[in-house]
Parts: C-alpha cells; structure tokens; sequence
C-alpha cells in the first residue's frame, strides 16, 4: 500500500498525468492528484476499521512492577 | 532370517507402538525399560539393532550406546537412537559416540520402519 | 480597515482561545475530558497546518503551480504506515513517559545528557525561522489589513510607531507563558492547551473555505468557469507539477514532509506526548489527511484568482487570501481570513515554543545546573517554581530568536522556503529516531555523531546562506565558498551540482548524518544503559520486559525523604498523591521511615520523569543513591549476552579498590547468572521433551491407524484409546504451563478475597471423587469445621487440593489405597494435610519434588500420566498466599503433603 502510494505520486508516474490538459473542464494533474490522495484516505480508513489494535496498556503511570510470585 | 530388535525404552504407550511397527516390518522384538535392562538384555542374546531413547532411568541411552559401540564383540549391532532430545549437540554427541542413526520425536513411522530395514538389510534396498 | 478595530478583533480572539483553554482544564479536574476522544485529537494534531498553509501554500501555487502539494501527500504517506511507525512511538512515549523529542532520543540512547542537550540545541535553531515564517505573516497581514488602501506603508513602522513584528512576537510569548507553563504537570497532559489548539484548527480551516468558496463561486461561477478563464490568461504553467518534468524538488519536499509530520518538536508532541489513548490514532489515521486534503482543495482557485485580479501588480503572492477578498470589496471576509491566519499562526508559535521550553528546561538547563550542583538537592525548597521560571524565561527567548531571524533573512525568502529550511532540520532526527525503533545496535555516541554532522551541514547549506542572502555575511560566500575555495560552496558542496538547493542540502545532510550514525553505531560497543533502552524502545510491545529499566535502583534511602525530593519538583500535593496512590495499589502501607524499595525508587523515577524528561529524573535518583546503581537486577537484565558482562566486571576488577566491593557483587550476579542461564536451557529442553513425548504416541498410533493395514478391532480400540488419553495429558500439560509461567511472572491475574476452607476442601474433593471411586481408594475426611475463612484465591487454592490429592492416588497404594484428609489449625493459620499409604517419599527426593517436571517414574499404565507440573504449581499458588508447603513421611511411611495458609486478618 505504502509502496503503491509512493509509486504513483513520485516520477517516472507523475509525469504521465501531469499535464495541463482538462478533464470535466479541470486540469487533469489536478484532479488526478486529488483523486490519488482521497483514494488513499479511503484505504487507510478501511484499513484502520479492519485493524485489531493492539491492548493499549492501562495508564502506566505509576503502575507497579510486581516481582510478586516468585518463591 | 528373521532380524531381532531390542527396544530400549520406559514410555509404556510408545513402547507399544514400536512393538507392534517392529512386528509389523516382520522383526522379532524384546522391550528393556531402563538402560541397565537394556545391557542384560544384550548380554543375553546379542539383537541386531537397538532402538535406543536417551532418557532412560538408571542408565542413560548415551552409556548404553557407548557400551554397544566399544565393546569388538557387539559393535554389530546398529544403533538407532530415538529420542526427544532435538539440539544439535545431542545428536553430534550420539553419532560421535557410534550410533547409526539418530530419530527426533515425533518420528514418522514409515521413516523409521524404511530407516531400520535398511540399516538391517544394506542390499536388498 | 481601522487599526483599533483589527486589534480589537484580535485580542477578542486570543480571549476565547484562553477561555477555552481555561474551560478545558476546568472539565479535566472535574474528570470530566473535554479533549480524549480521537477528534479532537485529530485536529489538535491539525497544528501541523500553519500561516505557511494558510498564506504560504497560495504564494507557493501562484508561483509554480501545483507543486505546494507534496507538504501534505508526504503526511498521508506517514499514516499509511501509520500503524509500523508512528503507534510504536506513541506507546515508547507512554511507556516511558517521554516529554518531547529530545527525551525520547536522550531515553533511546541510555538516558544521555549530551544527546539530550544536542537535540534541544537543533530543535530550538532549526525552529526558529518557522518561529519567524509566523510572525512575519501576522505583522504582513496585519498591515494590509489596516493598510491595503495605503501601500506605501513599510513592514516595519506601523500605528504603534514600533515595530509590529515584535508588537506580535511579546503578545505570543506572553500568551504562550499563560497557556503552558502555569504549573508543572507530572503527566505532561495539558487539556486546555489541546482543546484550544484543536478550537484554532476549526478556525482556520473555516476561514480558508470561506475565502475558496467566494473566490470560487461568488466571483467566478464555479471551478470549470476558474479554470477556463485563467487558461485564457495563459496561466496553464500554474496546472502542472513541473513543466519541464523536472521532479527533484517535489522528491525532496515528499521526503522532508514525511520527516516533518513525525519529527518536528511540536508534532512530536502533539500527537505523541499529548495522546491521551492509542486507539484515537485509528481514527487520525484517516481523517487528518482528509483535513489536509479539504483545506488544499482552494489554494489553485484562490491562487488563480488573485494573479487574474492583480494581473500585471507586482502584488505579494503569500497574502492573496486577504487581499483578493479585500479586492472585492469584502472586507469582513478579510477580516475573518486574518483571523484564520491569525490562528493557523499562533497555534504554530504557541505549541513550538512550550514543547521547545519543555526541552530546554528539563534536557538542557537543568541537566547542566544539576552537573554544575547550581541546584543542591539536600536542601529543601520549592523546586516546581524553578522549573516554571525557567520555561517562562526561555518562551520569551525562542521568540526573540525567531524574531531575530525574521529580521536578518525573512525579507528575501518566501514563506514556503523559509518554512522548508526548518523541516530540514527536523528531518535530522529522522535517522536516530527510526534507528532506534527498529534497531538495537544504534548507539548514543553513533546518534551523537550523526546528528551534529547532519545539523552542521544543514547550517553550512541552508542556514548560513540565507544569512549571506540578506547581506549579514558577504555574498560571495555563496557564489565563491567558504575561503574562495570552490568545492566549500554552500549550494554546491564537493561540486555536487545540478540539484536545487533544497535537494542538495537534504542530501548532504541525510549522507553525513546517516553515514555517522550507522558507522559509529557498527564500530562501538554499546554500554549496559543502551543496551537495556534499546531493547526496551526496539520490543516496546513486548510484554515481558518490565517497563522501566530502573528497577535496577537499589538504595537506602527513606520514603519520606523520597516523596520529599519528588515532591520539590512536582508539588508536595501531587507527590503524596501519587505515593499514596502507589501505596494502595501496591497494597502496602507508607510508613515515612521505612527504606524505599526498588520499585518505589522506579516509580518516583517515572513521575518525576513526567516533569523533567527521563534523563534528568535519572540523573536526580542516581544522586540521591549514589553508588549503589550497579545492582544485581541490573546485571540479571542482560541474561543472554553473559560474555560481556563477564567482560564488564573484569574491566570492573581492574579498577582498584573503590569498585572491589560492587565487582565482587558482579561475580556473584555473574555467577547466578550464569546458573540462571542454564537453568532457562534445561527448562525450555525439559518443556521440549515433555510436549514431545505425548505427541511421540500420538502420531506413532495415529499413523498406524491410518495405513489401517493388519489392525484388529481391539488394537484400533486400544490405540485410538491411547491417542485420546496422550491428547488429554498434552492439553493438561500445556495449560499448567502456561500458568506456571504466568505465575513465575508475576502476571498472573488472582482474585483475592476470603475463602471458607472447609467448603473449599469439599469442593475440591468433589471435582476427583471419579477418579478415587475407579481405583477404589478409600477416603478418610478429617476436618474441622469450625476454622475462619483464609485469604486466598478460591479457585486457585482449589486447584492446591486437586494437585495434591491427585498426586497421593498415584501414589497410594494399589489395590487397597487409602488417603486421608485433613484440616485444623496450624501454627500459621489453617494447616491442610494429605497423606497416602503408598511407599513414602525418598529423604533423597524430598526436595525436589515440589521443583518443575521432578516426576517419580513409576510405570502402571492405568495411572493418569503427571505432567510433572502439579506441586510446582501448589508451590507457586500457597505462597502468592504467604503460606508453606512442605512434604514428609507419615508414621506408615506413606507420603504426607502439607500446606498452611494464613487466616484472614
């Protein structure tokens, strides 16, 4: 995903779409740039609800450290 | 000629299954639980090879061995060692020792049964 | 527009900012918080977006076209990986409560004072021209706001009759002094400044759509009407990355963006230090490039529409967001944009100046007044207020410099590149930030030379320059080098030409600082500190570490004198709070006399961590136990690398008499170490052998099975009974040890509470009353009745009585087995005895038999096979509840077991 990403919006990829020529009658690097980026947001964002989390430890603050147990 | 095997070993229920795979490849078997049964046994009749466990009571796979091995009169007979002990170092040991082949467990039981034939009977392979 | 009418606005707004700032801490006191929930968060960490993004990014856009672009698509990249990188700093951060960037590399690398220092030192100079970016885009839209009929009027020079700039510059100091520092917080959570942070990022990007939307549709009617009327103004140059596909510089920028999101001081510590909850970053993860990408989306249109307005003006780019609303007529519209610029600018200067005062303050000057014994410990005193002056004086300072900056170089650069010079420099930290994550073998001298080599670059390419730029240093040191010498020059060193200098001075810097790190790191060896902070930074989501290397801290020093000593720093409130809190948890008493245990020293280490960054809070416990820091549990740390710590205490030996004692401690810790190593090995091969054994008989039988060749139908029963006895013997055995090593840990969860023995008993008796009724055994009950309860874990001291009961019907003897159970009270509270009629136990084996896998061969096949794990396991249970087990022979030379647990009190 990381490598994909990077890939598209660095050369040589940029150059093919980075042209001044309109689309919907809006420059077409603009609005390719834009489409990429929102994509991105999208598989991140799906990526992040699929995500187990991994346990966020309770408050560490001051928590013990138990050498209990041992005999 | 029916080849003879000794198995060596004190876990009753792989005792069993050994004796029923050496049975089934068509050897005669005889059973020691511990390594000092395991002598008595040989010095009784000399088996043709000794499936051998390291950890044995009173005297441990690795002495048994050794005594197979240096002794001119049984060093004959082969010996597969067969053993949970996985670290390298016991197997180098084993082998340095003499033994023919050396079986992690879990062994596969037609590996082993092919290992045993083969070491028995060199030719017909 | 009325210059008291701007001013007025503009404090009104600082106002709100601070009542919402004063509203948020209110509701955290009540426990009622207004900033832990993930969006809030996200715009708080929205402070990414400064007066560059608001002004700068259109200056950059009507300029060059799209290339404003890559400082926020290198952001999006970061939280691609957002779950690789920036959730394990987070939880380091947590862990070992980092206050800012400087501490997590001072931490990383053993707790070093130097490096520490260092990182301040880049973090405060690279700051400052962002500092100046800001205050130059307050004061410039300022005097177009009350000045835009009037264009003669100077930058400088203005209503008050001084300079604005500086007007700007002590306002947000002052602001930033009443925000951040007004008392020190051991938990490094400041509410009020997040939520008013978070207020500003709606601010600002409302007022940016704002001014998009009425260029794009109240002047123009649309994007496609936009477009097509500036491509008839022949500005399609502005439609493209780069025209002439020259792409080094939007490389370069992807690059430094991605470095900055993560490692600029004050990103750092907005999304790492103040992150209140891990799973907030999931939600982050997403909608923080969605903010980026909204407040983007008008910066080609406002762009657009300020070159058509101001067609053939030599009018300044970077402030089209005021002056094309103002060009309109609009001037309410302008004022609501400079008070969005306004708060894209403070929240930048407020955040930057705290998290940079957080780090002068606790990993530059008190490090350096604690060296200097400029502050003497023994005494007592308030040191909180210390503290406090300290960053209230060095706020003011960070502002002067950046002030200064703004004075020398500001006027020839624009905002973007001003703003590029400091990401640079936050990018230095990229490589011993990263290394450190995920590789053990950096170390404090490698990170130590890579980041000065890396800044000193960075100041001869991109710093000292700009200087030359604006004629504080002469030109010619640009065009001739260093000397006149041609290969010294700054933007084309060792005749590396060819790149723009942004490029060139990247990777100039990131050869020098990487090639450093990586070749110092490889070539030293790493001491104990680095060592233990490496693995605990590099496997921070490994549970089995402990959390803080500072258990190691032995020492003879008082409770009460401790909790003074902490309470100096953090206010005696806060520290007996938090001792008490300590206390409760712990479930001890604090008695003020008593000696502070090593985890008692751990936790005042970490809250003390919390107001003054791990290294100095190190340096303070260290001297309060001076000496005494070289203990066993430090040495035990290192169980796998036994050959260096040999090593260590022989180099130890050398140094005479002073360190005879702690090396004679070292050979000791050395020897149990290595017993303890060997033990490891012989346990995991015991646990290897034990697991094989039963799955030996499993497999054999089930392969037998299957070629299914020469089975009776009493074998296959005998056999598949076999495999299901062996699984039930490997399922038990997997268990115990899992709790075994649970309870070796100290991780195991127990429930405390009073148990009633005689039902407990009962209970257990029960649950193996099938397998004494099969092998006919007879059960003799003796119990007393009467007893009090017993402070234990009720089905864990359950488990004690299967465990021993099930072990005297193994043994007893066979036909005819009799066990007899007993309870009275004993001479530690109630004693539990289990005797058999079997053979008795060996005297040679009394000893072992409570030990792991110590198991008494005994070959009758009808027996439930012992895992060898069941006393071990009594063992551990009856002393987590402070009693005894112990085994004997009875008077008929059976086997007695024995327990006691203590009564509840």
């Amino acid at each position: 995903m990381f490598c994909g990403a990077i890939l598209v919006l660095l050369p040589p990829f940029i150059s093919i779409y980075d042209k001044a020529d309109f689309i919907f009658g809006v420059p077409q690097a603009f609005i390719v740039i834009y489409g990429i980026w929102a994509f991105i947001i999208l598989a991140i964002a799906l990526g992040a609800r699929r995500r187990s989390m991994r346990k966020t430890p309770a408050e560490t603050a001051l928590s013990p450290i138990s050498d209990k147990g041992d005999s | 000629m029916t080849y003879s095997v000794l198995v060596a070993e004190d876990e009753p229920n792989i005792v069993l299954s050994l004796q029923f795979l050496m049975k089934q490849a068509g050897f005669s078997v005889r059973v020691a639980e511990d390594g000092d049964r395991a002598i008595r046994e040989i010095e009784q009749q000399l088996p043709d090879a000794v499936l051998l466990d390291i950890m044995l009571p009173k005297r441990d796979g690795f002495s048994v061995c050794e005594a197979i091995k240096g002794n001119p009169a049984w060093s004959s007979i082969k010996v597969i060692i067969l053993t949970a002990k996985s670290r390298e170092i016991d197997k180098q040991r084993a082998l340095g020792l003499g033994a023919d082949a050396y079986i992690t467990k879990p062994f596969s039981t037609r590996d082993l049964v092919a290992r045993v034939s083969e070491l028995l009977q060199p030719n017909e392979q | 527009m009325q210059g008291g009418v701007v001013v007025g606005v503009s404090f009104a707004y600082l106002g709100i900012l601070f009542a919402i700032a004063y509203y948020g801490e209110k509701r955290a006191e009540q426990g009622r918080s207004l900033t832990n929930n993930p969006y809030i968060y996200t715009l708080s960490i929205a402070v990414y977006c400064t007066s560059w993004t608001f002004y700068g990014s259109v200056g950059r856009a009507a300029k060059t076209g799209l290339d404003f672009l890559p400082i926020y698509l290198g952001p999006t990249l970061v939280f691609v990986v957002w779950s690789m990188v920036l959730i394990k700093i987070i939880r380091i951060c947590k862990v070992h409560r980092i206050t800012s960037i400087a501490d997590f590399i001072s931490s990383r690398y053993g707790k070093n004072f130097a490096l520490g220092s260092l990182v301040t030192i880049i973090a405060v100079i690279g700051t400052t021209p962002y500092i100046s970016l800001q205050l130059k885009s307050i004061a410039t839209s300022f005097n177009l706001l009350i000045g835009f009929q009037n264009p003669e009027l100077p930058i400088y020079g203005n209503p008050f009759g001084i300079d604005t700039t500086l007007v700007v510059a002590i306002a947000l100091a002052l602001f930033a002094i009443l925000f951040g520092t007004r008392h020190i917080e051991s938990s490094e959570h400041h509410e009020g400044l997040v939520a008013a942070i978070a207020f500003e990022s709606l601010v600002k990007l409302f007022a940016f759509l704002a001014v998009g939307f009425f260029v794009t549709f109240g002047v123009f009617s649309g994007f496609g009407d936009l477009f097509y009327q500036a491509q008839a103004h022949g500005l399609t140059q502005l439609y493209v990355v780069s025209a002439d596909n020259d792409y080094g510089q939007w490389i370069t920028m992807t690059l430094l963006s991605m470095a900055a999101i993560l490692f600029l001081p004050r990103q750092f510590y907005m999304s790492a230090v103040e992150n209140r909850d891990e799973t907030h970053l999931r939600t982050a993860a997403w909608l923080f490039p969605l903010y980026l990408l909204v407040i983007n989306v008008f910066v080609l249109p406002i762009a657009i529409s300020g070159k058509l307005a101001f067609a053939g003006t030599a009018n300044d780019a970077d402030m089209f967001v005021l002056t094309v609303p103002i060009h309109y007529g609009q001037s309410e519209l302008a004022l609501f944009a400079y008070i969005g610029g306004l708060s894209a600018a403070t929240s930048m200067v407020i955040v930057a100046s705290i998290a940079l005062s957080t780090m002068v303050c606790n990993n530059l000057v008190m490090p350096l007044l604690l060296r200097w014994k400029l502050v003497n410990l023994s005494e007592s005193g308030d040191l909180s207020s210390l503290l406090l002056t300290i960053r209230r004086v060095s706020i003011p300072i960070i502002l002067l410099l950046g002030y200064g900056y703004f004075r020398i170089a500001s006027e020839s650069y624009s905002l973007v590149t001003i703003g590029l010079v400091s990401f640079t420099a936050a990018a230095q930290f990229a490589p011993a930030i990263i290394g450190g994550l995920f590789w053990r073998g950096g170390s404090s001298t490698g990170a130590l030379t890579g980041l000065s080599l890396g800044f000193l670059v960075w100041l001869y390419t991109l710093l000292l320059p700009s200087f030359a730029q604006s004629g504080w240093l002469p030109l010619n040191f640009i065009s001739d080098g260093l000397f006149g010498i041609a290969w010294l020059k700054p933007y084309a060193l060792f005749g590396l030409e060819g790149f723009d200098n942004l490029s060139h001075a990247l990777f100039w810097s990131m050869f020098a600082n990487i090639g450093g790190y990586v070749v110092v790191s490889l070539r030293g060896e790493l001491s104990p500190i680095e060592r233990i902070q490496g693995r605990h930074f590099v496997d921070v989501y490994d549970d089995t570490l402990g959390q803080n290397d500072s258990r190691s801290w032995q020492g003879s020093v008082t409770i009460a004198s401790l909790q003074e000593l902490v309470g100096r720093f953090v206010g005696p409130e806060r520290a007996q709070n938090g001792f008490l809190a300590y206390a409760a948890r712990q479930n001890f008493t604090l008695k003020g006399d008593e000696i502070a245990d090593s985890n008692l020293l751990a936790n005042a280490e970490s809250m003390l961590s919390g107001a003054i960054g791990s290294a100095t809070a190190r340096v303070i416990i260290g001297s309060m136990i001076k000496g005494e820091n070289v203990s066993m549990n430090e040495v035990y740390q290192l169980l796998d690398e036994t050959t260096q710590v040999i090593e260590y205490s022989r180099m130890l030996e050398v140094k005479s008499a002073e360190l005879e004692e702690t090396s004679l401690k070292l050979q000791q810790a050395n020897k149990r170490l290595k017993e303890f190593d060997s033990l490891k090995d012989d346990f995991l091969s015991t646990i290897s052998r034990e697991l094989r054994t039963p799955l030996t008989s499993i497999r054999a039988f089930g392969e037998i099975l299957l070629e299914g060749q020469n089975t009776s139908d009493k074998e296959r029963q005998q056999f598949l009974g076999i495999i299901t006895k062996e699984s039930e013997r490997l399922t038990r055995l997997i268990d115990q040890i899992l709790d075994l090593a649970k309870m070796e840990a100290g991780r195991m969860d127990w429930s405390m509470s009073n148990v009633d023995p005689t039902s407990t008993i009962e209970e257990a008796l029960a649950a193996v009353d099938g397998l004494i009724k099969e092998h006919n055994i007879k059960l003799i009950l003796d119990l007393d009745k009467s007893l009090p309860a017993v402070r234990a874990d009720h089905d864990q001291l359950v488990q004690v009585v299967i465990n021993v009961v099930s072990n005297a019907i193994k043994f007893c003897n066979h036909p005819g087995g009799i066990i007899r159970v007993s309870s009275r009270p004993g001479d530690n509270g109630l004693l539990v005895e289990i005797s058999d009629n079997g053979s008795g136990i060996l005297p040679e084996h009394r000893d072992f038999i409570f030990e792991k896998f110590h198991q008494s061969r005994r070959g009758s096949n009808q027996m439930p096979i012992g895992t060898g794990l069941g006393l071990a396991i009594c063992r551990q249970i009856i002393s987590f509840f402070e009693g005894n087990i112990w085994a004997d022979n009875g008077e008929d030379g059976g086997a007695v077991i024995s327990f006691e647990v203590p009564f509840a009190r």
